[in-house]
Parts: structure tokens; sequence; C-alpha cells
């Protein structure tokens, strides 16, 4: 598919047997599904160009992010600094900028860790069942009966402010939601009579858990990821914004906020442009999220 | 001819919630009651019976996939009831099975060569063995070997069920344990996967449990039959003996529902009357007696046992069929 991106749909499918004999019409499908809904598609571009402005952001970002310039604080937008400067005379467009690599930084490692232990979690809950089952789930319980926010400080409270303390405490507050799609797939598939077939044929728990039960649950996991990397950010922003997460100088889009709310009535630039760049990622990542998941599950649609 | 497996009096209930949401009366479904039976080693054994009789549940809990509520399994003379774990996998190179839907029983997310070839990992074959025996393997079942690299989506049903059969061979089992092997598949491709299974029966020396509800089938690849009916089996025999001369009422009526593909013959067909009674809450006495032409009092309280009727070894499980002793 690589090689004939532009092809419609339809053509896609007629392609596909001879180009690539080894490709699966099911994730075809679900692409195909994908780019035709406006709102994903809308999604998947601002989230490439998040991506692309982190790899760019020397080329992009006009200034120094951290340089300090006290005789230009508090400038208004102009086409010196395009999106006016700080407190400290900082250019916020290159602020923003630099931001957005702490961002993706921070959505992706917190939902790796979310999604690594969710998913071992829930695979074993959903697997094994009976007591382990509901020693594990208990616990997620309790996990989740906290709101997310406030279990997220009280993390970080214990291990001390600081982007990575952030992005730990964000990933485990985000166990739970993988945890629990996790299981409720795994004991869908492991019914199956594929399952059956590869302990009839004598394949220990463990093989039958990693390489056939959970394979076959790629789909939500994949979905929960991708709408989870929006949440963790606004997490994220918000633990930075609090004073922590992400320290000064660091050109964190939650700490830029915080940093400018002072001067919120005569500077509002300082504090508008940081909270239209976190709105407008987690936007993205919801809109792509939620196109994903009708892509991959059109039954969930309704 | 020595006997490969024998099973003595399995019964599986399957425990069930009770209807009221506060009771904690817990009834049992009884899908096996009561089943014994002998396979002897290169032998087929058709196993029938409407959908619900307990057939399917008979051979899994025979490969121990579901655990067996009380009976005894042997299996080369040796005890493998209370298998477990470590012990019962290493059994599961001499017994496998094919399964009924040939759409849910491959791993969607695995290539051909995976899902032939795992087996023959987990039991630690070496790679290049592995590699010959995947391409004969797929070479006896009719596939061809750039096939190897396809996912199970891109086959068709008929095809599928050869991978199924050629993953169920990989290990070189003496017993395969047929789930309806055909019963999903178009009547053209039935025949060509039967005429393939009895090739390959000869070829490897294979011993068939084959549990179908087509009795055509059934008559076609089976030496001997088991007609089951509530979780027992009502009448076993030689192929061509039950068929010939049915004893048990049950038998005959399904016999009977056989169409024949010549208009000319008018056949007198047996209709059985009402629904099979539900298997939570089988009758007293003989199973079979809410629906028999034949019940009376005797048959309302006592269930009859399986009892010689022929001298070909023909046994049913019926009150008023004379019981013949063999001479010797």
């Amino acid at each position: 598919m690589s090689a004939e991106p532009h092809i419609s749909p339809p053509q896609l499918e007629v392609s596909k047997p001879k180009a690539h004999p080894k490709s699966s019409s099911l994730w075809l499908d679900a692409l195909s599904r994908l780019v035709k809904s406006k709102t994903s598609f809308i999604g998947l571009c601002l989230i490439l160009l998040l991506i692309l402005t982190a790899i760019f952001a020397p080329v992009i970002a006009t200034y120094d992010p951290t340089e300090v310039q006290l005789l230009d604080r508090y400038q208004a937008p102009s086409s010196e600094h395009w999106l006016g400067t700080d407190e400290l005379g900082r250019d916020i467009f290159s602020r923003i900028v630099y931001g957005s690599r702490i961002s993706i930084q921070v959505g992706v490692i917190a939902v790796g860790i979310s999604a690594i232990v969710g998913i071992l979690l829930g695979g074993i809950a959903g697997y094994f069942g009976r007591w382990v089952d509901q020693i594990i789930m208990r616990i997620i319980d309790i996990l989740m009966a906290f709101p997310s926010i406030l279990l997220a400080i009280a993390l970080v409270a214990v291990l001390g402010p600081s982007l990575t303390n952030a992005m730990i405490a964000v990933g485990i507050v985000g166990v739970p939601q993988f945890a629990r799609i996790v299981r409720s797939t795994v004991l869908s598939v492991k019914e199956t009579e594929y399952i059956e077939a590869a302990r009839a044929i004598g394949a220990k728990s463990n093989r039958i858990l990693f390489q056939h039960v959970l394979p076959n649950c790629t789909a939500p996991i994949i979905v929960q990821a991708t709408l989870g990397i929006g949440t963790a950010i606004l997490d994220a922003a918000g633990l930075s914004f609090l004073g922590l997460g992400a320290q000064p100088p660091a050109p964190e889009w939650g700490a830029m906020l915080s940093d400018g709310r002072a001067a919120l009535q005569t500077s509002p630039w300082v504090i508008t442009f940081p909270g239209i760049a976190i709105f407008l990622v987690v936007l993205a990542f919801n809109l792509f999220g939620d196109g994903l998941r009708d892509a991959l599950d059109p039954r969930l649609k309704q | 001819m020595s006997t490969l497996l024998e099973v003595k009096d399995l019964k599986k209930h399957f425990p069930v919630k009770g209807d009221s949401l506060f009771t904690k009366e817990m009834k049992t479904v009884k899908a096996v009651d009561g089943v014994s039976f002998t396979v002897n080693k290169g032998e087929t054994l058709g196993l029938v019976g409407e959908s619900g009789c307990g057939k399917s549940t008979t051979g899994r809990t025979i490969l121990k996939l579901v655990e067996p509520t009380s009976g005894e399994i042997y299996f080369r003379g040796e005890n493998i009831t209370s298998f477990q774990g470590e012990k019962m996998r290493k059994l599961r190179k001499e017994m496998q099975i094919i399964f009924q839907d040939p759409y849910a029983s491959l791993n969607p997310r695995k290539t051909i060569e995976q899902i032939i070839t795992e087996p023959m990992k987990i039991f630690n074959i070496p790679k290049r063995d592995r590699n010959k025996k995947l391409n004969r393997l797929l070479d006896v079942v009719g596939l061809s070997s750039y096939h190897k690299v396809r996912y199970p989506h891109e086959f068709s049903g008929g095809q599928r069920q050869r991978i199924g059969i050629a993953r169920a061979l990989a290990l070189e089992p003496e017993l395969v344990i047929c789930d309806e092997p055909v019963s999903a598949l178009d009547v053209s491709i039935q025949a060509q996967v039967v005429n393939l299974m009895e090739d390959l029966q000869e070829e490897f020396n294979l011993t068939y449990i084959f549990i179908a509800h087509d009795l055509s089938v059934v008559h076609h690849i089976s030496d001997r039959v088991a007609v089951m009916y509530l979780g027992q089996i009502v009448e076993t025999g030689q192929v061509d003996e039950l068929y010939k001369n049915p004893k048990h009422p049950y038998t005959q009526a399904l016999l009977s529902a056989i169409p024949e593909a010549d208009p000319t013959i008018q056949k007198e067909r047996i209709v059985v009357k009402g629904d099979l009674p539900s298997p939570s809450n089988p009758p007293q006495g003989c199973k079979f007696h809410t629906r028999c032409p034949y019940a009376e009092e005797i048959c309302r309280t006592v269930n009859p046992a399986l009892k010689q009727v022929s001298t070909g070894g023909q046994q049913a499980a019926c009150h008023f069929v004379k019981e013949v002793v063999e001479e010797y």
C-alpha cells in the first residue's frame, strides 16, 4: 500500500491479491474506511503536522525557546515575534514548537506504560480467570475509584515533581482502561475455536495467551492507545500547570499556561496560544481515535 | 485388531444457573450421561445424533479439552482420565481433532505455514524436518506450497478444512476426532473432503471417531456406528448391519429420514413426534419414551441398558428388542 497511496479504495481492493499476497484485507478495509471519514482525516492531518513540527523544531522555530530577552517581555504578536513573548521575553511561537516534542514524548511514553501494564494485567486476568481475575480486577477497581488527575497528583507527590515522574503517574492512571478493555476482549477471544485448537495441539498457556489470544485483541488496543495519547497529553499538561510536571525553563504547554496566567488581562496571547495548541492536539487524537474505532470495528458505530 | 480407545460410563454434566436471581439452586445439563464404547486401531467409529445430543461433548471430553465429570477413558490401555498438565500435553501428540467450523478454527492472524507448523514447534521438531513435513502435508491435503504465506481468510471453506486436517496430522497422531468436519461445507466439497480423509486414513493408518449428523456421510466413511440420544448411546453396531436393520425406534426414525435419490421408491417415513427434551431436565426411564411411538409403562420408569440384538455385535437400548445371545 505504500507504493500507491493515492489510489481510490475500490481499486486498492482489486489490485491487492497480485501486488500483496501477504497483506491482510482486514487492515486494508479498515484503512479505506478510515480515509473516507472526514473527521478522522482531519485528526490524522493534525497529528502528522504535530509530528513534523516536533521533528523539524530547530528549523521551524525562529528563536531559542529558552533564550531570555528581558527587554522584549510581554510583546504582542508581531512580524518579529509571531505569537508574542512571555514575561521573560521568550518567543512563544518557538516555545510552542519545541513544546510539541515534550507533548509527543509524554503522550507516547505515558500511553506506553499504560498499555504494557494494562495489557499484561488484563490479559492475565481475562485468560486465567477465577481468583487471579478477582485479585487483579479488584486492584484495578481501586485505581479507578480515584479521579484520574487526583491520583496523578498523589503519585507525583510521592515520586517528586519532574517530567519523568509526571509521565509515570499519567501512565499508571491510564492502566485501568487498558486492563478492562483487554480483559473483556480476551474473554471473548479465548472462547473461540482456534484457541481450543491451540490447546488441542498441546500449546502451553503462555504460548496461547501471547501468540493466539493477544494478537487477536489488537484492534481495541490500538483505538484505546490513540484516544489515550490525547488524554495523557492533557493530564500531563495539567500536572505541569500545577508545577508537578515539566520544570522551568522547559517549554511545556501546561507550564506555559501557568506562567502566563498572572498577565492574562494585559497580555492574553501568553496563555491563549499554548491553550490552543493543547486543544488542537487533544482534539486531533480524539477525532483520529474515534475514526479508528469506527474503521476497525464497524459494529461499534451505533 | 487391538483396542485403541475405550470409554467407560463417561459423563459430563455442565452446571447452569437457576432461573431466579435469588435462588442458589444449580441445575446441571447432562450433555453426556453414561457413554461407553471402544474404538479399534485403524477403524472409524461414526457418532451420530441430532444437535444437542452430546456427540461433540463426547469427542472433546475424550481429548480432555473438557474435563469429564465421571467415567474412565483408556487410551492404548492406559487410564488417561486423571491426566493433567504436562502429562496430558505430551499425550496430545497422539490424539488430534478436526473442527466443525473451518472459519472459526484457524487463527486469523497466522499464516498457513505458521498454523500447520505450530504443533511441530511445540513438540520441538527441528526446523529442517518441519519444512519437509510442511511441504508433504500441503501436498497430501491438496494445497500448493505458494499457499504457505497466505492467511486463512484468503481461502475457501473446503481449503480451510484441508488446512485444519493438515494441522491435525502434523504430529502423526494415532487417533483423530473429527467433529462434524464436513457439515459446514458445500455438498460438492463434502465429498472431496470425506474422500481425502479416507485416503489419509489408509496412508497414515489413522483411527477416526467421526462425529456427524449427516447419516449418509457416516454410512460412507464408518466401520461401526453409535447412535446417540440425549447423552446416551441408544444403538451401536457394524455400519451395514445397523443401516439395514435398525432395532431401536429412534434409529429407525433417523434412518427413515434419509432422502432417497429415486422418486419411484415409496418410503415409509417414521415421524418422531414432539421436540428433543431439555438435557437439563431429561425424562425419567427411557429417555426416548416421550417421543417413541411404541412407548409403554415400563419405558417411563426403567431406563433400558444396551443389549446384544444380533449375532454381528449390534446392540440396542430398548425394552422391546429381543436379546440375542451370541453363540460360540
